[in-house]
């Protein structure tokens, strides 16, 4: 499939999040875009803001027993457990054909223990096309690390600085919408060097046969996406907007461009589309389309106009 | 190399309900049809009510249509049937069936996993290959094929209930016929209690051949690594490395777990 020539845009769609700046804010989240050329047959993928890349962790990963998924009226349940190719493969094997699309490929990783962060960012910063880092410290389908490191404020600072520490390239840290308050998190987060927040990762969930009584997923709980969670993880981008000053990527059950104008409404700089593209493949395209003509429509110049404009009357 | 997956909107040129759960569709497809390879399936969206799209395994291939034998299981696959318009499918997806090498091909279905053999039948039958089809059904109503064509002259059927053909299930009538079958390669596609038991005799018997297994996915394209299954060195994708693997490199503990 032939590569589209960019044209220029009647709006500024670009998007920057620390020193990365993309053609728009639409990403594709990580685990529902492999490693970035598997959907290269159905959509196209230069089109995108960035594409993030499933969470890579230092060793290969099996990930969790089967089932791993269940569909849910409004959405999935996932327990996938991080299965990955590890490191060492995705560099050798998968990051240079994620970064033909030329588009930012934004690296997604996870430690089961806090130095694993750094040591996966010093391994990885001097490959060529690793535009920025996206931290998963919400994963809730593992034992160690995970959910366990995303509620843990202080957990998130330590990591963070670490990475920091590691690499000038900009730091997004993906952080879970299961806490009572994001707020501590996403300051934390900021203050030891984030570039950027990714608002949020799935909802814990779970579903049970009630006839055998078994739990749905042999893990138990698992990662909720889809529409149903969308009103949870925009007010986590309500709160998160009000507590930093560093550019939020709004993700959970985006359907549809107005989806994704909401979260920019709420606060957001730029948007992930996940578990839509399974029925979708080209959701995330629709998703840029349609956010250009409602700016067009609204006679509004400028993506960044639009972020946290929320208009409350009290 | 970029594989060949193609997002279209198929034509349903017919729907024929040939047993209570169980329907016949035809669709026009505009250039999967020129892709597909025997045990590739494709994902149908069900619907606006459905977070998810649903596998199946192309029945067959005529001309520019896609035959699909789809089976009812749930509320999904129950809209499906009924879906007015084009449906808007995927494919095709995943790894077909080998070709044969020395041997005879034997193809074992049972129920609605027959289906993808249909299309591996005709593929043999064009080629001139010597091959033989043991076909497993609940009763003479849900055998999806017209018997009367030529290529199914090595048919054997085996129902349930003796309704046609033999009387048992396909794996002990292929056990009948084993001897007979010179240098046998096995092509199987079913439930996995059938192959359970048809991957014993195999064993038992020192015969190869690969199986087309199912699993609940996702996405179909390699992503989301829902609908992995343990192999000899770890995890393979039923998507995008199957759905067919050779049966012996498909791990013990595969066999283990219910279903």
């Amino acid at each position: 499939m032939g590569e589209k020539t960019v044209q220029k845009n009647p709006v500024d769609m670009t998007v920057k999040i620390g020193g990365l700046t993309l053609q728009n804010p639409v990403m594709t989240a990580s685990g529902t875009f492999g490693y970035g050329g598997e959907y290269a047959p159905l959509m196209e993928i230069s089109r995108l803001g960035a594409m993030v890349t499933k969470t890579i962790t230092l060793e290969p990963r099996l990930g969790n027993p089967q089932p791993r998924i269940w569909e849910l009226p409004y959405g999935m349940l996932n327990s996938i457990g991080l299965a990955n190719i590890g490191v060492e493969n995705f560099i050798g094997r998968a990051l240079p054909q994620s970064v033909k699309f030329g588009i930012p490929v934004i690296v997604n990783i996870a430690g089961k223990d806090e130095g694993d962060y750094g040591e996966l960012i010093r391994i990885l910063d001097g490959e060529e096309g690793v535009a920025a880092y996206e931290l998963n410290v919400s994963c809730p389908n593992v034992k160690k690390g995970g959910l366990l490191f995303g509620a843990d404020s202080e957990a998130v600072g330590r990591i963070t600085a670490d990475c920091r520490k590691a690499t000038d390239k900009p730091i997004i840290v993906k952080l879970t919408p299961n806490v009572a308050d994001i707020a501590p998190i996403a300051k934390s987060a900021e203050a030891a060097g984030a570039d950027g927040l990714t608002v949020a990762n799935t909802v814990l969930g779970m579903a049970v046969d009630i006839e055998t009584r078994k739990p749905r997923i042999p893990f138990v709980t698992a990662g909720y996406s889809g529409p149903g969670i969308k009103p949870v993880n925009l007010a986590k981008v309500y709160q998160a907007r009000q507590a930093v000053k560093i550019p939020i990527i709004g993700c959970g059950g985006i359907m549809n461009w107005p989806d994704a104008v909401e979260y920019i409404i709420t606060g957001a700089a730029a948007v992930q589309v996940g578990s839509a593209t399974y029925k979708n493949p080209r959701i995330a395209i629709e998703v840029i389309e349609g956010i250009e003509r409602y700016l067009i429509g609204k006679g509004v110049d400028s993506i960044g106009v639009l972020t946290a404009s929320l208009y409350i009357v009290h | 190399m970029t594989k060949q997956i193609f997002q279209e909107k198929a034509e349903v040129l017919e729907r024929r309900q040939i047993a209570p759960a169980l329907y016949q569709f035809r669709l026009n497809s505009e250039r999967i049809h020129q892709y597909a390879q025997p045990g590739q399936f494709v994902e149908i969206d069900a619907g606006d009510k459905f977070f998810l799209r649903r596998p199946f395994s192309i029945q067959n291939v005529r001309w520019t249509e896609l035959e699909l034998l789809i089976k009812t299981v749930g509320e999904g696959t129950e809209t499906l049937v009924n879906l007015p318009g084009k449906w808007d499918i995927i494919g095709p997806l995943g790894n077909g069936f080998s070709a044969p090498e020395e041997c005879t091909p034997v193809l074992v279905g049972g129920g609605v996993g027959a289906a993808p053999l249909k299309f591996f039948a005709g593929r043999l039958y064009n080629d001139g290959r010597d091959f033989r089809f043991f076909l497993g059904a609940r009763n003479n109503k849900e055998i999806p094929f017209d018997k009367k064509e030529a290529l199914y002259k090595e048919l054997t059927i085996a129902t349930d209930e003796g309704s046609e053909g033999f009387r048992g299930t396909v794996v002990e009538a292929l056990e009948k016929h084993l001897n007979f079958i010179p240098q046998p390669y096995i092509y199987a596609c079913g439930p996995k209690a059938m192959l359970r038991v048809l991957r014993e005799l195999m064993i038992r018997e020192g015969i190869k051949g690969e199986f087309s297994l199912e699993n609940r996915m996702a996405c179909g394209m390699g992503v989301c690594q829902g609908c992995a299954v343990p192999v000899k060195d770890g995890f393979k994708l039923v998507c995008k490395d199957g759905p067919v693997f050779p049966f012996d490199y498909i791990d013990d503990s595969y066999w283990r777990q219910n279903g």
